[in-house]
């Protein structure tokens, strides 16, 4: 790849990873409205009588009431994790729609970074072996003289 | 012997240990008692509003007595089933300081009045606005029974109807730990 060309690519790589990162900090940063910071919880949240629904999508209506609790509880001032606890104490882990982050749970949450990070290296290295490969200035020049002596040969 | 043999063997013996921890660590549980994350800890003690009264009933005010709170509903087919072993127990163990208090899930009060015109009355039933005492119970559904003890913590939990064999062996187990 041309040195201008790569230089192009890597400005476009950081101005995409910038943008990402400011986005990312203004999200962050910026605290949630109360009705967002409700569905956010009621997403998280498992329907207890539901196959695989949370709180937020299931229409039971113990799902209603659990709802509207915590609408209660982050009106009262709970924070997340105290809600959070609350419902694990009262229906068990099983409440949680994703896995807490412990010892019990680590291999779930490790699998795949690990998968993800062995991906990202075989993608690396094939790109690396296809870069070593290229042809150099001069195999161009006699692939391009051998396709232009070919179609002065076909012309004829 | 070859290596694999003792291999096999070595493994078979690991195996059968690991199941022997895994039964021997169920006995002297009552199997038939179903898990609950408020197993040891205190109960919830949201009122109820009962029925055919002015009155709010809290479990608070039932400390000191070991409790049974059934959650029932009059639409729920195992609830009649289980009313009358429920009857039965507050009864006889009435005299020993047990107290049966029967919570109403998801219904309305006309219901619950014609339920017990016809199965009877025999403990006190309330309404639980807006399913707070189930939540804080982690009720899923009905018919669910929590045994609480005389100091307020819950003892057991049974999922589905309660029968005479295990209402009467948890609180004869209870009344043994705790005579009052």
């Amino acid at each position: 790849m041309p040195r201008s060309e790569r230089t192009r690519n890597l400005v476009a790589v950081a101005l995409i990873t910038a943008s990402l990162a400011v986005i990312a900090w203004v999200l962050a940063t910026t605290p949630a409205a109360d009705e967002d910071r409700v569905h956010a919880l009621a997403t998280r949240l498992k329907c207890p009588v539901c196959e695989s629904e949370s709180i937020a999508d299931s229409p039971a209506e113990l799902s209603r009431e659990l709802y509207a609790l915590i609408e209660e509880r982050v009106d009262q001032g709970w924070s997340d994790d105290e809600i959070v606890a609350f419902f694990v104490s009262t229906y068990g882990e099983e409440v949680l729609l994703d896995p807490p982050g412990d010892a019990r749970t680590a291999l779930l949450w490790v699998l795949p970074l690990v998968a993800a990070g062995i991906g990202v290296a075989l993608v690396l290295g094939r790109s690396r072996r296809a870069e070593a490969a290229a042809l150099t200035e001069e195999e161009r020049a006699r692939v391009a003289r051998a396709l232009e002596e070919r179609r002065r040969r076909e012309a004829r | 012997m070859t290596r694999r043999t003792w291999l096999v063997l070595l493994v078979g013996v690991i195996v059968t240990a690991g199941a022997a921890v895994v039964f021997a660590s169920r006995f002297g549980t009552d199997p038939t008692l179903a898990p609950s994350p408020l197993i040891g800890k205190p109960a919830p003690e949201g009122a109820i509003d009962l029925v055919e009264s002015n009155e709010a009933l809290s479990l608070a005010d039932l400390r000191g007595s070991i409790v049974v709170v059934n959650f029932w509903a009059p639409w729920c087919i195992p609830c009649r089933a289980e009313h009358a072993v429920l009857v039965a127990a507050a009864e006889t163990y009435g005299p020993a300081g047990v107290e049966v208090i029967g919570v109403v899930y998801q219904s309305d009060e006309p219901a619950v009045i014609e339920f017990l015109d016809e199965f009877g009355r025999a403990y006190p039933v309330g309404m639980d606005a807006r399913s707070r005492l189930a939540i804080g119970f982690g009720v899923r559904g009905v018919p669910e029974t929590f045994f609480v003890d005389r100091d307020g913590l819950v003892y057991g939990k049974v999922t589905g109807a309660v029968d005479t064999a295990i209402i009467t062996a948890t609180l004869d187990a209870m009344l043994l730990e705790q005579p009052g």
